[in-house]
């Protein structure tokens, strides 16, 4: 990820989960879990309607997805993080525990 | 036989070692007795328990921080009871009911999933997903909520959730 893909990452995870997420560090395994987040949460209608789907079971999206459409998956989240973060907040706390896992480098 | 009831001992003496060696303190009235693991990790506001195929994680409940657009500072300890039982749920404002609703649906709340009940004055809630492997046990006392995350198998759940203890 470039140093806007990181921001922009960044920038969502924050108004999501908080300061803390100030101290994850944005990395392949965070997006991965920031895209299946999205991806699985299922409670925003046609908020992945850019993003090609389905994906090959066990395949990592930062690998899979063209780096053209991560930048626009990036960019998306960031610019609607109040509209989806309403949407994805109770999926979120459940899954808050892998980011952390993944921030402790698990 | 003196010889025998030595390595008896030590045998059990390394047994209780091994099953559940280390204490968790929780707050002056509770703890949790867990087996040895791997590792444990300190987050900026976590602790992170690590064995080689699960893991636990414990959070004390921010009421700001649950949800970043929902203070529910004053209202927690109702809203956690509120995700596992209806009848609370129905006392809450009604756009809190929903969210409470929505958060038991995806915690997959339900009779043959949840475990209630109490260790001295703290209420245990807990909720286990099969399918996802990970857990979800809620510590509510007089002055702080927990947070407890499983991703492990039902046995890790159960067996955590029944090592909570009276200090």
């Amino acid at each position: 990820m470039d140093l806007h893909e990181r921001q922009d990452l960044k920038d969502f995870l924050v108004t999501l989960y908080g300061g803390t997420a100030n101290k994850w560090p944005m990395n392949e395994q965070i997006f991965n879990l920031t895209y299946k987040l999205v991806a699985e949460s299922g409670l925003c209608s046609g908020m992945m309607d850019f993003v090609p789907r389905p994906m090959p079971p066990g395949a990592s999206p930062m690998k899979y997805l063209a780096k053209q459409v991560r930048g626009i998956f990036l960019r998306t989240i960031r610019q609607n993080k109040k509209q989806y973060i309403s949407c994805i907040k109770t999926v979120a706390l459940k899954k808050r525990r892998y980011f952390d896992l993944a921030a402790m480098g698990y | 036989m003196e010889n025998l009831l030595k390595a008896a001992i030590i045998f059990v003496s390394i047994f209780i070692s091994t099953c559940f060696a280390d204490t968790l303190i929780l707050s002056t009235k509770i703890k949790i007795e867990y087996q040895s693991p791997e590792s444990i990790a300190h987050g900026s506001s976590n602790l992170i328990v690590k064995y080689k195929d699960w893991s636990f994680m414990h959070v004390v409940v921010d009421p700001k921080d649950l949800y970043q657009q929902i203070d529910l500072t004053g209202l927690e300890k109702d809203y956690i009871r509120s995700i596992f039982d209806e009848k609370a749920r129905a006392k809450l404002p009604k756009w809190l009911a929903i969210t409470a609703k929505e958060q038991a649906d995806v915690f997959g709340v339900a009779p043959e999933t949840t475990d209630r009940f109490m260790v001295g004055s703290a209420e245990v809630l807990t909720v286990y997903d099969a399918k996802e492997k990970n857990g979800e046990i809620f510590i509510i006392e007089d002055l702080s909520v927990h947070h407890i995350y499983i991703t492990g198998e039902r046995d890790h759940h159960n067996k955590i959730s029944h090592s909570i203890k009276e200090r």
